[in-house]
């Protein structure tokens, strides 16, 4: 390649690229695939730079809310950022690149594709990491309306989710990169387990699902089934060509659903999946609520694990001889 | 860019589902491109609707692998010594043009916009050992 059309690239970046040299970096580019090819990664890198050294999000009010949710709940701020750069990036090109949408979409039906990811969720254990993209803070007035008697939420970033079926899990959340709330369920007993205090224990298994993504509008992770159904009844669906997954060696699809008028929960739901094996790689939750926040979280299919029977049992979790407190017995 | 994904989100109930689909999202796609290479960066000069057309087909093929190197840039960003960070501060934070970075930070036009080369090269080549060190082919 000519080190002047490489230099040319750099200035046009710059905004240094005269009207004549734009005439000739345009027939070098008409001419060469490679030339090209070597534009559209320096534009990449250039924008990612100013999404990482700029701001996440440009409007006054959002921004501030970052800062002061990432000071509250002593977020990574430069990790958040990041992330960010990354996810917005993958997301638009996802759409933009995979050329995408299927073209006879009607063909593909949503409850066959949902169905298939149930087939899939019944095999084997998943393991799931928690980023957080972005969280807004409510408004002074919204902030009226919440509870103020219940305690903040910890944070969600960088927390663990180990799924078992459709209705057992295990969240692990993490403060200062230690292991601080296990929060979990067996499918017939729901569980937590705080930093200090005693491990309690219900028969009710959603009752200590409170801290997982979409649990407060019924798309609880914990009770996949009824989170999917959830999504049918109250959110678009759109299917589209996502990319190939090279972790787990398959091509994958990616729903879309996007919140119907008058529905709540999170703005958008993103699945990105296999679309043979129905594997879900991928959660989205845009704009999702999150005590008084709203969230913009995704779930990350780390491994699928063959983890110990006993896992999703609370007991796994605590030292033989830490208090135990049953939640039914306690309000009999 | 994330102009673009939206742009194909809400533009959708204008589709009409008895044309392609893929025909239609990749008009969408275009405009966006367009109006990524003629708005977002009103200083620089606009390329013809020919160059732009050949471009976003270019843009449609970057694959997931190729964003997942960009996971590297912050590393690679933290590694760059302090005027270098000075630079892309001025650059990308602030929004300036190496004349204005050259009076700001010292210096000449020419040997900011040259420096801004070098620490963007310096990030391709840092970025391309550590897809290396995760073992990856690109």
């Amino acid at each position: 390649m000519n080190p002047n059309d490489l230099e040319l690239i750099h200035r046009y970046l710059d905004g240094q690229i005269t009207e004549t040299e734009l005439q000739v970096f345009e027939h070098s580019l008409k001419d060469s695939n490679e030339l090209r090819q070597e534009f559209v990664q320096a534009t990449l890198l250039d924008e990612s730079l100013r999404h990482a050294l700029g701001k996440v999000v440009n409007e006054g009010p959002k921004n501030e809310s970052v800062s002061l949710a990432e000071s509250q709940v002593g977020f990574s701020k430069g990790a958040i950022r990041w992330r960010s750069v990354v996810v917005v990036l993958a997301t638009s090109i996802l759409l933009l690149m995979g050329l995408f949408l299927l073209s006879n979409r009607n063909q593909l039906s949503a409850s066959e594709e949902f169905s298939r990811m149930l087939k899939s969720l019944s095999k084997g254990d998943r393991l799931y990491r928690i980023d957080v993209e972005q969280v807004v803070l409510p408004s002074k007035k919204q902030m009226d309306k919440y509870d103020r008697t219940r305690p903040p939420k910890p944070t969600l970033e960088g927390a663990k989710l180990y799924v078992r079926g459709l209705d057992q899990f295990v969240l692990m959340r993490f403060v200062d990169d230690a292991l601080r709330f296990v929060t979990g369920s067996d499918g017939q007993i729901g569980w937590a387990i705080a930093p200090s205090g005693p491990v309690r224990i219900s028969s009710d298994t959603q009752r200590f699902n409170r801290d997982l993504p979409g649990h407060e509008h019924s798309i609880p992770l914990g009770n996949l089934s009824q989170g999917l159904e959830r999504i049918q009844k109250a959110y678009a669906v759109q299917i589209v060509a996502a990319a190939s997954n090279e972790q787990f060696e398959e091509q994958e699809a990616m729903l879309i659903a996007t919140k119907k008028s008058g529905e709540r929960g999170p703005k958008r739901i993103e699945i990105q999946y296999g679309k043979q094996s129905g594997r879900i790689a991928q959660f989205r939750f845009v704009e999702m609520p999150y005590g008084p926040e709203r969230l913009t979280v995704r779930l990350i299919l780390l491994d699928e694990l063959s983890l110990p029977d006993n896992f999703f049992s609370h007991a796994y979790h605590h030292p033989s001889d830490q208090d135990v407190i049953d939640e039914d017995t306690e309000q009999k | 860019m994330q102009d673009i994904a939206i742009a194909v989100l809400e533009s959708f109930d204008r589709y009409d589902p008895s044309q392609p689909f893929a025909a239609w999202a990749i008009g969408v796609a275009r405009n966006q491109v367009r109006l990524y290479f003629r708005t977002l960066h009103r200083d620089r000069l606009r390329f013809s609707d020919s160059i732009i057309d050949l471009l976003s087909e270019d843009f449609s093929k970057i694959s997931t692998s190729e964003l997942h190197r960009l996971e590297h840039l912050q590393t690679c960003v933290d590694k760059l010594d302090a005027r270098a960070k000075e630079l892309c501060q001025a650059r990308y934070s602030e929004n300036q043009k190496p004349a204005q970075i050259a009076q700001w930070l010292g210096g000449s036009p020419n040997g900011v916009a040259k420096a801004l080369q070098r620490i963007r090269e310096q990030l391709k080549d840092c970025i391309q050992r550590h897809v290396q060190l995760d073992g990856g082919s690109l």
